[in-house]
């Protein structure tokens, strides 16, 4: 008799323990590694504010490594590492796209770390990229330079080639985008801070032309502060288009006051939000499609539309 | 090996789970008992815990609420009251008094918290002053703004507009509520007075700033206006971007109350409380999935507990049957002894239960049962021991006819020789049969009294018979029946010999094997066909010469007293002779060498 009731009373108390598994089977809280450039501009900071956002919904530990920008390639590649050996479950990059050194994620795929980076780098291929959809982002300047502009638009690319906001991948985009559509001209400057000097006097070398069809395209806030500056110094008759990828309220005064012509808002809100929704989940180990997010272009017509509104001022909570 | 394995198993299986056990009906009757009683005191236990728990989420919820009903009111009501500071100020408002009217909204501002501007137009849309100095944008047409429009058409009235960004002045972009109404300007030189458009913007950032610390883990909050446009969100940039989605459609119906909602599991408790003056709507959510997690703790508790509890029932009432049951197996299984024939087999009686009063009494049940089969056995070994003799002395009286009959035919012819051989044959074929009253007898015996039988029955039929007798030494000095061998050789003489012509000869034989002892009787006399010996072995058979009992006498004997499987075998041929073997067991007399 004593074996049957000993295993009796094992069956139970496996059922007991099994009653109160759940419990002890919270599953453990993943942690997130985001390594970024500083949130000091707003393309970071909204980046940050939307990866926060879903950190608090999805009750992630996220960790944020900055990535400085002097030796952004070495500090990027140091904090992976660094994420790996500290176990992180999953790390979201936004790679500096500096020609010449490829990143390593090798290390963090093989320890089944989900490796997320934020826009394409090179041909590194990580578990999954949460971008900006620049299809439909060159689509939509293409359509708004041709509505502001004519059907030919010629589109000045300014470029500063040391902003935090990542701009090379941004120029190349649009720059082979833009000219695929045939009508499109498109010219490129790439300067540098330290030389205002070649901005100044490449902006006025085109503006002496006086194109009826030309329009300035502010990669960044830098580049956008100096094209408003000297587009102002213009009559208002005959000026140029500005097109800007900064979505700060000192751009939405000068749309209001007609000297930007389109301000381009991507949504990096969304975009951080999204990346680390991703990293919450249980991803397999294949990588999956591109996770894509909008762009919108807000003109001096729609920017009262409520939806714009929301877009330009965002609570600030 | 595999069945054999499956057997034991299931074996075991069923031994323990028989359904039909008394131990089983007990175990499992008290085992159900304590399964309903868990279970009603489960549930019941639970629906209280629910219900104390769901009154708690709505006690907690309404507490939140009310401090939240409390703060936005005295918000709102802090704005009314500014405005009608304003609105008395400028009634009394002296500019060569007391300045210009600027600085008068700026004080006023500066001593309310979440106002995020204070401006006076004139009917026409033009800014009169405002609060904080900020440079006035050129070009804003404020007459196509709602809020203007509205203030302008009902001087009696106060409004609030949806929320929107500000955007009048340079430098400040807020999401704000704007509050609009007509005051009147009252001019102390001419005693006229006119009218002026108030506008305060009531700062949405502030208001988050207010509301937000009643946001929780488990429930938010956010205020609506009349229209559903939502004002304080906690996640209003998910929801401006389309990453959430809040149903305000309930609340923006419910106007005033509480209600859940939701699917089961996921049931949202809601409080709606509509502001005065604005008509907006205050909505505290409550995920009654969160609050439920205590419950559903003290639900895995209770569930466990009653796991363990009803497993400790089981095995306790598993062991309590046993105790209960334990004199019926042992009743049971000394009786399944006795159905297989052991009469020895006895309950062990300890108590005094009602079971071991029973078992005594089988006990004692048996013991007489015994002795009664211990009687009618010897009544039975008596009655074939009987029925033996019986047999024997069927036999007797044949041998001392025949014998002195040949005697007496001696004596008449005067062969004195013959009568003498004859009666010494017939004197120890008595002494042998007589074998001081034993059934059985060696083997050598039994030769001798067959030998003693030929030699008179020699002496009788003179050249007409002759016999030899051949036995191992193993067979000499085996037992047997005695007085089998000499029916046998009769009718072997009266059917056999008597009727030929030619000089019979009678052989004798006896051997063993391993266990079997075998003595057979040969003649060469007429033989038998198949039919003369089956009527010999019928029972109705009885011979007209000799003793009329031979063959079928031997055989019953031999059958009666070693069993059914020992017998009388005939083997005849019609002309050529019989063949008889008795089939014996091999039993050696004791102390019978080798």
């Amino acid at each position: 008799m004593r074996k049957p009731v000993t295993i009796f009373i094992v069956s139970l108390l496996t059922v007991a323990l099994c009653g109160c598994a759940p419990a002890a089977a919270e599953p453990p809280q993943k942690m997130v590694q985001l390594i970024m450039g500083p949130r000091s501009s707003e393309y970071s900071g909204d980046l940050y504010s939307g990866a926060v956002a879903a950190e608090q919904e999805y009750g992630l530990h996220m960790v944020t490594g900055v990535a400085l920008y002097t030796d952004g390639k070495e500090t990027q590649q140091d904090v992976l590492t660094s994420a790996v050996e500290s176990g992180a479950d999953a790390i979201i990059l936004d790679p500096f796209a500096y020609s010449g050194f490829r990143m390593d994620i090798e290390p963090a795929m093989r320890e089944g770390v989900d490796v997320i980076f934020l826009g394409h780098y090179q041909d590194v291929q990580p578990s999954r990229v949460v971008a900006v959809d620049e299809e439909q982002m060159v689509k939509q300047i293409a359509e708004e330079a041709v509505r502001q502009k004519g059907p030919e638009p010629h589109l000045f690319l300014l470029n500063c080639a040391d902003t935090f906001d990542n701009t090379y991948q941004l120029r190349d985009t649009l720059r082979d985008g833009l000219a695929s559509y045939g009508d499109i001209r498109v010219e490129v400057l790439d300067y540098s801070k330290n030389d205002p000097d070649k901005l100044r006097s490449s902006l006025n070398i085109f503006l002496e032309v006086k194109e009826e069809n030309l329009i300035l395209v502010a990669l960044d806030e830098y580049s956008a502060l100096h094209a408003v500056e000297r587009v102002q110094q213009l009559p208002a008759e005959g000026r140029p288009g500005l097109f800007v990828f900064a979505p700060g309220s000192a751009m939405v005064e000068q749309l209001e006051k007609d000297t930007v012509t389109a301000i381009v808002r991507r949504n990096y809100y969304e975009q951080g939000y999204l990346a680390v929704q991703y990293a919450a989940q249980e991803n397999g180990d294949e990588p999956g499609e591109d996770i894509l997010v909008g762009t919108q272009i807000v003109n001096k017509e729609n920017m009262y539309y409520p939806d714009k509104q929301k877009m330009l001022f965002p609570p600030p909570w | 090996m595999d069945g054999q394995k499956h057997a034991g198993w299931r074996g075991r299986l069923k031994r323990y789970a028989n359904f039909k056990s008394l131990r089983f009906i007990i175990a499992i009757s008290f085992i159900l008992i304590m399964v309903a009683v868990y279970g009603v005191t489960y549930y019941a236990l639970i629906g209280k815990f629910r219900d104390t728990t769901q009154r708690n989420m709505e006690s907690v919820s309404m507490q939140v609420t009310d401090g939240l009903d409390r703060t936005v009111r005295s918000y709102i009501y802090n704005v009314m009251e500014l405005s009608d500071s304003v609105s008395f100020q400028m009634f009394m408002h002296d500019e060569t008094e007391k300045g210009p009217i600027g600085d008068m909204l700026k004080t006023l501002m500066t001593s309310r918290e979440g106002i995020a501007s204070i401006a006076l137009f004139d009917p026409d849309g033009s800014l009169v002053a405002a609060a904080p100095d900020l440079p006035a944008k050129s070009g804003v047409d404020i007459n196509a703004q709602r809020w203007f429009a509205l203030a302008s058409k009902n001087k009696s009235r106060v409004f609030f507009s949806e929320p929107h960004v500000q955007n009048l002045f340079y430098g400040s972009y807020p999401w704000v509520v704007t509050l609009s109404r007509n005051v009147s300007l009252y001019n102390q030189a001419d005693g006229a007075s006119s009218d002026r458009i108030l506008m305060i913007d009531m700062d949405v950032a502030s208001l988050y700033q207010k509301t937000s610390s009643f946001n929780s883990q488990n429930g938010y909050a956010y205020i609506m206006d009349q229209y559903g446009n939502l004002i304080v969100h906690p996640d209003m940039r998910l929801l401006n971007y389309g990453l959430a989605e809040e149903n305000t459609e309930a609340a923006l119906r419910a106007v005033e109350g509480n209600f859940l909602s939701g699917p089961e599991g996921k049931e949202v408790y809601t409080v709606v409380r509509t502001m005065p003056y604005t008509g907006w709507r205050i909505v505290y959510k409550n995920a009654a999935e969160d609050l439920m997690v205590p419950q559903q703790e003290m639900a895995r508790f209770l569930l466990t507990t009653v796991i363990i509890g009803i497993g400790v029932i089981a095995v306790v009432s598993w062991m309590v049957s046993a105790l209960v049951t334990r004199p019926v197996k042992k009743l049971e299984y000394a009786m399944s002894q006795v159905e297989k024939g052991n009469l020895d087999a006895v309950v062990d009686v300890r108590g005094d239960t009602d079971v071991e009063r029973l078992s005594l009494a089988y006990n004692s049940m048996i013991a007489r049962i015994k002795e009664l089969m211990g009687a009618i056995v010897w009544e039975q070994e008596e009655k074939r021991k009987n029925e033996m003799r019986a047999l024997q002395m069927q036999i007797q009286p044949h041998f001392l006819y025949n014998t002195l009959e040949s005697i007496i035919w001696a004596a008449e012819r005067g062969n004195n020789a013959d009568a003498v051989k004859m009666t010494a044959a017939l004197s120890r074929l008595f002494r042998i049969s007589l074998n001081k009253g034993g059934d059985t007898i060696r083997v050598r015996d039994e030769l001798e009294h067959v030998k003693s039988y030929l030699t008179i029955q020699e002496m009788r039929y003179k050249d007409k018979l002759s016999y030899e007798v051949c036995a191992t030494a193993d067979a000499l000095n085996c037992l047997t029946v005695k007085l089998i061998l000499q029916p046998v050789v009769e009718n072997a003489i009266y059917h056999g010999l008597r009727e030929s012509e030619e000089k019979g000869l009678i052989s004798i034989f006896a051997w063993t094997d391993e266990d079997k002892l075998y003595l057979a009787v040969e003649d060469n006399g007429v033989g038998m066909d198949d039919e003369t010996i089956e009527r010999v072995f019928s029972d109705g058979f009885v011979s007209t010469k000799g003793s009329g009992i031979g063959m079928k006498n031997v055989n019953e004997r031999i059958r009666l007293y070693y069993g059914e499987e020992y017998s009388l075998s005939v083997t005849s041929r019609k002309g050529e002779g019989t063949v008889v073997v008795l089939i014996l067991p091999r039993i050696r007399e004791n102390g019978a060498e080798e």
